[in-house]
């Protein structure tokens, strides 16, 4: 009897057959817009939404065909526990990027990875009254402003 | 008697069977929190994804044929060994030797063809310490290379269990867990080829 039922909760061909096809295909469509150049009109975040959404779609894909988590009798306790993983795994790699992004923006700002415009603009008047220094410093090229930048947050 | 002896014998079937269910469910677990090492590598190569310092820039390194080749080749290691489960519940060992075997060349072929990128960009002076872009490329990149390692050892391991005790309960439970590890390696495998390189690719 429980070899019966271990046999009717076996993998089929057929479903592994189905997993791979639409892993071919996802996976040929991600490379394609990038070799043949499909999105070369697009804005930057369509296009992170664009492979973040096929990359998405094909994990699920390979979870539910190749990994059978929603079949047999602990069906209920592999989904809890991969929604736990999702939701942990969202928290991890979402919560690091949201928060690094703000402390990038608002604490190394001056280290060259966000350069934003209007700030420099307004610390080069700034530091331009407080330190007297002559027009051709103050119209310095960015990597002096960061300097002066770094030395105003000193103060 | 013989009534007793054979509800003893599917008593004892059964209690295999459960302890089986219960290890692969244990092993997903472990699996799952393997994921969540992998989330932070991401998060990491996330954060420095532009902090290339004035060392070599990915996009000029990074060939997408190449690593089309070892995504496909992963991907067709996973369908194998998708055949091989199949087998395994058909009970049938020398399907399972078959596709086991396919599976092995397949990641075999994956970690030589990873092995060979990686000596490429060391060397073009993609080091990991050039900057903080090719440290966590490193870090993420080479902790799944190892992972397909260490499935290509325990694949090998499988071999010398199914020689010897063929298939029984044990080794019945220990390709499910193995199914789980190699399924789990492949889906890492899709982060890695869309945030490392097709979005790196494309920046």
């Amino acid at each position: 009897m429980s070899m019966e039922t271990y046999e009717t909760h076996g993998p089929s061909v057929g479903k592994y057959m189905i997993g791979f096809i639409l892993s071919v295909i996802l996976t040929l469509l991600a490379f394609g817009a990038v070799m043949l150049g499909w999105l070369d009109g697009w804005s930057l975040n369509l296009k992170v939404a664009y492979f973040a959404g096929l990359a998405i779609i094909q994990i699920a894909v390979q979870m539910i065909f190749f990994l059978h988590l929603g079949e047999g009798p602990d069906a209920k306790w592999n989904i809890t526990s991969v929604w736990f993983t999702v939701f942990c795994v969202f928290i991890i790699i979402y919560g690091t990027w949201w928060t690094m992004q703000h402390l990038n923006y608002q604490v190394m700002g001056s280290n060259g990875r966000v350069a934003v415009v209007d700030q420099i603009q307004q610390l080069r008047s700034v530091s331009a009254q407080e330190t007297n220094l002559s027009e051709e410093t103050a119209a310095a090229p960015a990597d002096m402003v960061s300097e002066q930048e770094e030395g105003l947050n000193r103060q | 008697m013989s009534d007793i002896a054979i509800n003893t014998a599917h008593a004892m079937e059964e209690e295999h069977h459960d302890e089986g269910r219960v290890k692969v469910y244990g092993f997903l677990v472990y699996i799952l929190q393997d994921l969540l090492l992998f989330a932070t590598f991401f998060a990491t190569f996330l954060v420095f994804a532009g902090s290339y310092d004035a060392g070599p820039f990915p996009k000029q390194l990074i060939s997408l044929p190449f690593v089309m080749v070892e995504t496909f080749l992963l991907l067709f290691s996973s369908i194998t060994y998708g055949f091989a489960m199949v087998q395994v519940h058909r009970s049938n060992l020398a399907g399972v030797r078959l596709w086991l075997a396919i599976t092995f060349l397949l990641g075999l072929g994956f970690i030589c063809m990873e092995v060979y990128e990686f000596a490429e960009l060391i060397h073009e002076g993609a080091v990991w310490t050039a900057s903080a872009y090719w440290s966590s490329f490193f870090a993420l990149v080479s902790t799944h290379g190892i992972h397909v390692t260490f499935g290509l050892i325990w694949m090998a391991c499988m071999f010398a269990h199914l020689s010897r005790k063929g298939l029984n309960a044990h080794n019945k439970t220990r390709l499910a867990c193995l199914s789980i590890f190699w399924h789990f390696l492949d889906i890492v495998w899709v982060g890695v080829f869309t945030v490392v390189y097709l979005m790196g690719a494309m920046s």
